[in-house]
């Protein structure tokens, strides 16, 4: 009921005066919006409720505007994505030399790259997951590890820092996550060092 | 004709990428498909967190990390709902945690799913902005959730049950409870704006 003499109303009354903010905001399918429609067309009470809401939407979408500072939160994120893809990719490996060849004396040093990589073909180890002792510092020199409880991500953050880790994934749909350890960590005792802080339930070096 | 064409698009440039396209795009690691992802979604999950949690600093971190989700997991969006339903559920949830940590909840008015409203206050009620902001900050964030959604992001009923995870009934009656609320408040202010004014 919806008037102050409660006269029953019917469902068509109810079902439509329950639509109105979705008739206003223009998002209600065709027929939904005629049954609006028709309910303010026969009930002046109705039509009033319909010309408040309008007041009330206009008044929402333009109340209390903050300005959203776009650039600045663009360029936290930037860095916390780059920050990550520099975690996640293996160090840089002995071969790169050849880049300062190829820019700095391309023709000279076209012949001489050439043999040194079919010597680096010819030598190298069928595994395609061959790596250099230098490149540990991608998921295979990790933790893993659980959170006791909910942990803001800045917060996170801050804590693998403490322990020289970087998060490199997670949380997995059980909770896991992943965080990157320096080449020279002893990863047993990162793990240890990560599990003896209140935030974090479990943690294991990533075997 | 196709020179026309041609040229119509090179003057009006790129058409915009559906966000099914850039949320595909993000999944495969496209950080240009993120930027414009961002660009889109920051100021709308700002505003909307910003409503829920009544802080501008854990607005801004909310809008962030709910972001920074998106770009993490695009993989795993299996397209049930619009990805504007899901981008905006990841920041509400956030929100709700956000606003839990500030120790928010004092103050509310308490969400009763029960009471449906009556209608039977038809005046027009003068509604000054201050008064509806402060009126909105009575509401809890529940309540205001569904407002917020409904009149400044434009979203259908479904939709907002897709984002706070909840049957459309009950979108429907929290609807029904803020506007009773606000209606009530808001004549309240300008019932005693009027009496000031007499006196």
């Amino acid at each position: 009921m919806h008037d102050s003499n409660h006269i029953p109303r019917s469902d068509a009354y109810e079902t439509a005066w329950e639509l109105i903010p979705w008739y206003v905001n223009g998002s209600l399918p065709e027929d939904e919006a005629e049954l609006v429609r028709h309910q303010a067309r026969i009930s002046p009470q109705f039509a009033a409720e319909v010309a408040r809401q309008h007041d009330l939407a206009q008044q929402v979408a333009t109340v209390d505007p903050s300005e959203a500072p776009v650039e600045r939160s663009w360029e936290k994120l930037r860095a916390q994505i780059d920050a990550e893809a520099t975690a996640r990719a293996p160090a840089p490996q002995p071969r790169s030399w050849f880049a300062g060849l190829r820019g700095g004396h391309a023709l000279g040093g076209l012949g001489v790259a050439a043999c040194v990589l079919l010597a680096v073909v010819l030598f190298q180890p069928a595994d395609d997951d061959y790596q250099t002792l230098t490149s540990g510092a991608g998921a295979d020199h990790a933790v893993k590890f659980q959170l006791a409880g909910e942990l803001a991500e800045d917060d996170l953050t801050q804590l693998l820092a403490a322990h020289g880790l970087t998060l490199l994934d997670g949380p997995s749909e059980t909770g896991v996550y992943t965080a990157a350890a320096a080449p020279e960590a002893d990863l047993a005792t990162t793990a240890q060092a990560l599990m003896a802080t209140s935030e974090v339930l479990f943690a294991a070096p990533n075997e | 004709m196709r020179i026309f064409n041609s040229l119509r698009a090179a003057r009006t440039g790129p058409r915009p990428r559906t966000d099914e396209a850039l949320l595909a795009a993000v999944a495969k690691g496209d950080v240009t498909a993120f930027e414009e992802l961002h660009r889109k979604y920051f100021p709308k999950l700002m505003h909307f967190a910003r409503r829920i949690t009544d802080n501008a600093e854990s607005a801004e971190e909310v809008a962030n990390d709910a972001l920074m989700t998106v770009w993490r997991t695009a993989d795993r969006f299996q397209g049930r709902s619009k990805p504007s339903s899901w981008i905006f559920g990841i920041a509400y949830r956030m929100s709700l945690k956000q606003r839990q940590k500030l120790g928010k909840r004092k103050g509310d008015v308490e969400l009763d799913e029960g009471l449906v409203a009556d209608g039977s206050d038809t005046e027009t009620a003068v509604m000054h902005k201050t008064d509806l902001a402060a009126a909105l900050q009575q509401l809890t964030p529940e309540l205001r959730a569904v407002v917020e959604l409904t009149y400044y992001n434009g979203y259908l009923y479904t939709e907002i049950a897709e984002i706070l995870e909840c049957p459309v009934g009950t979108v429907k009656t929290r609807m029904m409870t803020a506007r009773k609320r606000l209606r009530e408040m808001l004549s309240d202010e300008a019932h005693q704006s009027s009496e000031n004014a007499v006196a």
